[in-house]
């Protein structure tokens, strides 16, 4: 049943792609995505492409999609191994979202950090205290793995 | 008690403490029922009130519940509530959830704020909520935005939405959603609305219907599944029939001669399996056919109880087995105890509770029955086994003490001179005794009786040695205890070839199933009496318990021996000394738990358990 729904969602996309994202199975398997996000121009990711793996389990859309970056990126709400700290992919999530809106809201992260809630403690940190130091290091970041 | 507060009595409901005099005070139970009000016998905790020697046992009150009792008990706590509330069953029922069960709070906020309570937990005050059964409605140019499908003319699909908005999904969507949760609200990411009891009922009972449809067009290809499954085991479909003691059959296999017999064995050993495995093909099957509404009423009856001091789960696998807590008896109640956890730390008390499914457990640690070792005793065990044994085991085996220092040596390679790291000891890791003996001769060989008179042999490893004593006696009982238990699940198959072999009733054989499962307790006992041994000093009445200990374990040995030795076809003829050694077990097991219970009331008996 889930892919019939997937399907619909890769059309939609097709339709309509979503401005700064874009996203598609790797090869012929429908439950592996491959996305990418561009840096929101008014973030210290601007200019970068960061590209993401989308893992849909079988009993999607009743369970959230596994998203995890594959690009490095300086960021309090993702951890090294590209784990994305997001309550829509956790608790929070609906069948009624759709792998669209998972991105959406993943580049409004990218824009809106979540210090207060942080998978990566240290950076959380600086973001709160040294907000300049924070940016200077996502923009070196940025310019190093994703341009 | 709590509740009186507000007027129960008028409602029909008292506490139910009120009629015995005595208070009962464990955690905050709100709403006491009458226990009168359901019909179930009121039990008294194992073991009896008083020992051979006339010491009083402190014993709870209880009565073993079934999930039917329980959910009667939940309903009427709802009705009582809405009794006050006047919001609807359906409404107090969701408050009551996100309350955790607790009345008082609850009634405390709404008659605060109505409003801001329903809002609180995702309802509308002033919603005026659409009848159940018009939520569900069948609609031809639906699409689904979940799965994706679509209605047509031909194929409608049947839509569902909660209550207090309208969106709508199909059903089996919005049910493969809600199957999991026990806060029911609606599949919309902005939209919190709640979905009332009632209206998932009219879900489920849709869906309910729309399966009992498709099951009689798929009943002719899940018979013929059945029938497949029977060939793999060697059988013909139509052997399914044979059940009990229908084996008219075979009569004649009895004459067989030895290889026969073997065929036969396997024969019953596969008609044993295949049986098995319908019942466990039964047990899915109604698994799957609890409806959408069951089972999130057995999780909502699941979460009340768990909240509730006075109830508690049997800890039994898949037990639904369910004991309430009704008071202490008149031996507590005169010693003054007024709270559970009170009760369970006197040595003199054992809360072991019977489930309606034969399950022995204690209902203050929800362990298995520990008599004769009281709560305490058994916390402090098992937190040591769970500390040390595994460590412990490993330092035992794979390491010894300096002679001189006593500090624990790994050996980390072949040679047998060692030298320890913190106090420069040069010794021989085969006698532990001085190297520089061992240049003029070599004395390794030469068997010498131990001198265990080091006075510097440090206290921990005597600890130490001692704990793996009796942690070795306990563990092997405990394995020989599950094996045990193996045996068990496979005793009505073996009974029913005792019946087969002997040509004898079912009552004839009633006797071996007894004898094993007085094995199985006997055993039990014995190995907590490990236990509690290691946390007496040594006194008299130590060497009393171990004598007694010492009488059962012959006891249980010996009985084991026979069950496993003595083949099926025998039984009956070894019929008498079943009896005999089974009631010989059972008399030592009383002793043994009786001695306890008397050493436990005494004031010789020095316990220490370390804090």
């Amino acid at each position: 049943m889930s892919t019939k729904r997937i399907n619909k969602e890769l059309a939609d996309l097709g339709r309509d792609p979503p401005s700064s994202c874009s996203a598609g199975p790797v090869g012929d398997d429908l439950y592996h995505w491959q996305a990418s996000i561009m840096g929101p121009p008014d973030s210290p990711y601007a200019g970068g492409v960061f590209f993401l793996n989308i893992h849909i389990p079988t009993d999607y859309p009743f369970k959230p999609p596994k998203v995890t970056f594959t690009t490095k990126i300086y960021h309090p709400n993702i951890n090294g191994n590209g784990t994305i700290c997001l309550d829509i992919l956790g608790d929070l999530w609906s069948p009624a979202l759709t792998i669209s809106k998972v991105l959406l809201s993943i580049c409004s992260l990218l824009t809106d950090a979540n210090p207060d809630d942080p998978l990566v403690p240290e950076i959380a940190h600086i973001y709160k205290t040294d907000r300049s130091k924070y940016e200077a290091t996502a923009k070196e970041w940025t310019r190093k793995y994703a341009i | 008690m709590s509740g009186s507060e507000f007027s129960f009595s008028e409602e029909g409901y008292s506490s139910f403490d009120e009629d015995d005099g005595y208070q009962l005070s464990i955690g905050d139970t709100d709403v006491a029922f009458d226990p009168d009000a359901s019909q179930v016998e009121v039990k008294y905790s194992y073991p009896d009130a008083t020992t051979s020697t006339k010491v009083p046992i402190n014993r709870i009150k209880y009565q073993a519940l079934s999930y039917d009792d329980v959910d009667a008990l939940l309903t009427e706590k709802i009705k009582s509530v809405n009794g006050i509330l006047q919001v609807g069953d359906d409404e107090s029922m969701v408050l009551l959830q996100k309350f955790n069960w607790k009345v008082e709070r609850l009634l405390e906020k709404f008659l605060d704020n109505p409003i801001r309570t329903y809002d609180s937990v995702g309802l509308n005050y002033n919603a005026v909520r659409v009848q159940p059964e018009k939520l569900i409605v069948v609609d031809p140019h639906f699409f689904c935005p979940i799965c994706c499908s679509e209605g047509s003319e031909e194929n409608p699909l049947t839509t569902f939405h909660s209550g207090g908005c309208d969106h709508r999904y199909c059903v089996n969507c919005y049910a493969t959603f809600l199957k999991e949760k026990t806060t029911l609200t609606c599949m919309d990411t902005e939209c919190h609305s709640v979905i009332l009891p009632s209206e998932l009922k009219s879900l489920s009972d849709c869906i309910l219907n729309a399966e009992s449809v498709l099951g009689d067009a798929s009943n002719g290809l899940a018979a013929s599944k059945t029938e497949a499954s029977a060939d793999f085991y060697g059988y013909a479909s139509d052997s399914a029939t044979t059940r009990g003691n229908d084996y008219s059959d075979d009569e004649d296999a009895a004459e067989l001669d030895s290889d026969g017999e073997e065929i036969e064995e396997q024969r019953y050993l596969v008609e044993y399996r295949k049986r098995k495995l319908e019942k466990a093909v039964q047990d899915k099957e109604k698994q799957r056919n609890k409806s959408l509404y069951s089972r999130y009423r057995s999780k909502i009856m699941k979460d009340h109880v768990s909240q509730q001091a006075d109830f508690r789960l049997c800890p039994a696998l898949d037990c639904p087995g369910i004991v309430r807590f009704i008071d202490f008896d008149s031996n507590s109640a005169s010693s003054g105890i007024t709270g559970l956890e009170q009760f369970a730390n006197q040595h003199r008390s054992f809360p072991i509770v019977e489930c309606s499914y034969n399950h022995f457990f204690c209902f203050y640690c929800s362990k298995d029955n520990h008599v004769p070792i009281p709560c305490p005793i058994v916390k402090a065990w098992i937190k040591k086994c769970k500390d040390d044994s595994e460590t412990a085991n490993w330092i035992d085996n794979n390491t010894k003490p300096c002679p001189q220092c006593d500090t624990n040596i790994e050996k980390n390679g072949g040679c047998n001179h060692m030298t320890c790291k913190t106090c420069c000891h040069e010794f021989c890791w085969i006698c532990m005794g001085l190297w520089k003996d061992h240049k003029d001769f070599y004395k390794c060989n030469r068997y010498q009786e131990v001198k265990d008179d080091s006075p510097q042999k440090e206290n921990s490893r005597r600890y130490l040695e001692k704990y793996l004593f009796y942690y070795n006696r306990f563990a092997a009982h405990q394995t020989s205890f599950k094996k045990d238990r193996e045996f068990c699940s496979k005793l009505d198959f073996l009974i029913q070839k005792v019946q087969k072999r002997n040509k004898v009733s079912w009552i004839e054989t009633q006797f071996y199933e007894e004898a094993v499962r007085i094995l199985l307790k006997g055993r039990h006992t014995l190995m907590w009496s490990y236990a509690f041994l290691y946390y007496v000093e040594p006194c008299r009445l130590k060497h009393l318990i171990e004598d007694s200990q010492f009488e059962l374990s012959k006891a249980v040995e010996s009985l084991s021996k026979l069950i496993e030795t003595v083949k099926p076809e025998n039984i009956i003829k070894y019929r008498q000394r079943f009896i005999k050694e089974s009631g010989l077990l059972k008399s030592h097991k009383y002793a043994l738990v009786d001695i306890c219970l008397d050493a436990l009331a005494s004031d010789e008996l020095l316990i220490s358990i370390p804090t």
